[in-house]
């Protein structure tokens, strides 16, 4: 005996269609923060490199330095080699070193050979780098990068 | 007057396929949530602290000049040791060969208590 086919009513159907609608919303919403994270994490990563970045470059420019002192400007330090280190690096002239310059400005952190004339850009999206001399016997340099909840800082201390 | 019409509903089994399926979407949305929470809080502890280093230099004139980067340290490190008092030691470096890349240095040298 062949039986009636019957479909889904118009009721039914708008039911069934809310229903999936409500459904995807809240999972949209449910998503929404970790799409926030994940952006949050990858500017994170991002600021950390950089700060990285700067950090491995003082303590290459450290590992052979006779002074490490700020200079007038707020965000500015300035390192002087060992004299055997700067002869070396073919920066003795004249009886003295002229020194490394780091700066920070717009962001960018850059490493001037005043010696040598050279100036390379070594991090960028820094948000601090403060030099200051305390007790006149340790050189503070803070970095950071970031703003806000997001902010990382790293303080190293010369101790000469 | 219309007939009425047969009306007819989910059987148990449909409603359980049903209830099944959502009920695995839902528990692998948590896990994947659960996961992606501790993951951030994972990471933000690593970065939000703000530590303090010491430049440390190598101790050693030879490795400064080879060009050994400082490393950083928690403590103060203590200061550089000082060249021999005058006259403790004789020594006599014969030959003396440097090489940038690798930091690499090596001496020759004869060293006698005097």
């Amino acid at each position: 005996m062949r039986t009636r086919a019957r479909g889904f009513t118009l009721v039914e159907l708008l039911v069934g269609v809310t229903l999936s609608s409500i459904i995807v919303t809240i999972a949209m919403l449910g998503a929404r923060p970790m799409g926030r994270s994940t952006l949050m994490l990858r500017d994170r990563a991002r600021d950390t490199t950089e700060l990285r970045l700067a950090v491995e470059s003082l303590l290459q420019d450290l590992g052979g330095a006779d002074t490490a002192l700020p200079t007038m400007q707020p965000e500015e330090l300035h390192l002087m080699r060992e004299q055997a280190v700067a002869e070396l690096a073919g920066a003795w002239s004249g009886g003295s070193d002229a020194g490394i310059l780091y700066s920070l400005s717009d962001g960018d952190l850059r490493r001037q050979d005043v010696a040598l004339g050279t100036e390379v850009l070594v991090a960028s999206g820094l948000t601090t780098f403060e030099v200051e001399r305390v007790a006149g016997s340790e050189t503070h340099v803070t970095l950071s990068v970031g703003e806000g909840l997001g902010q990382r800082q790293v303080e190293l201390v010369w101790p000469r | 007057m219309s007939p009425r019409r047969p009306e007819t509903g989910f059987t148990l089994l449909e409603c359980l396929v049903a209830v099944m399926l959502l009920s695995l979407l839902a528990v692998g949305l948590a896990k994947l949530t659960v996961h992606h929470d501790r993951l951030v809080h994972d990471l933000e502890a690593w970065t939000d602290d703000d530590p303090t280093y010491f430049v440390a230099q190598a101790d050693d004139d030879l490795q400064r000049l080879v060009g050994v980067p400082a490393t950083l340290v928690t403590e103060p490190p203590p200061p550089l040791s000082g060249p021999p008092a005058p006259g403790a030691l004789a020594v006599t470096v014969s030959a003396v060969e440097l090489v940038l890349h690798p930091p690499q240095a090596t001496a020759l040298a004869h060293v006698e208590d005097l």
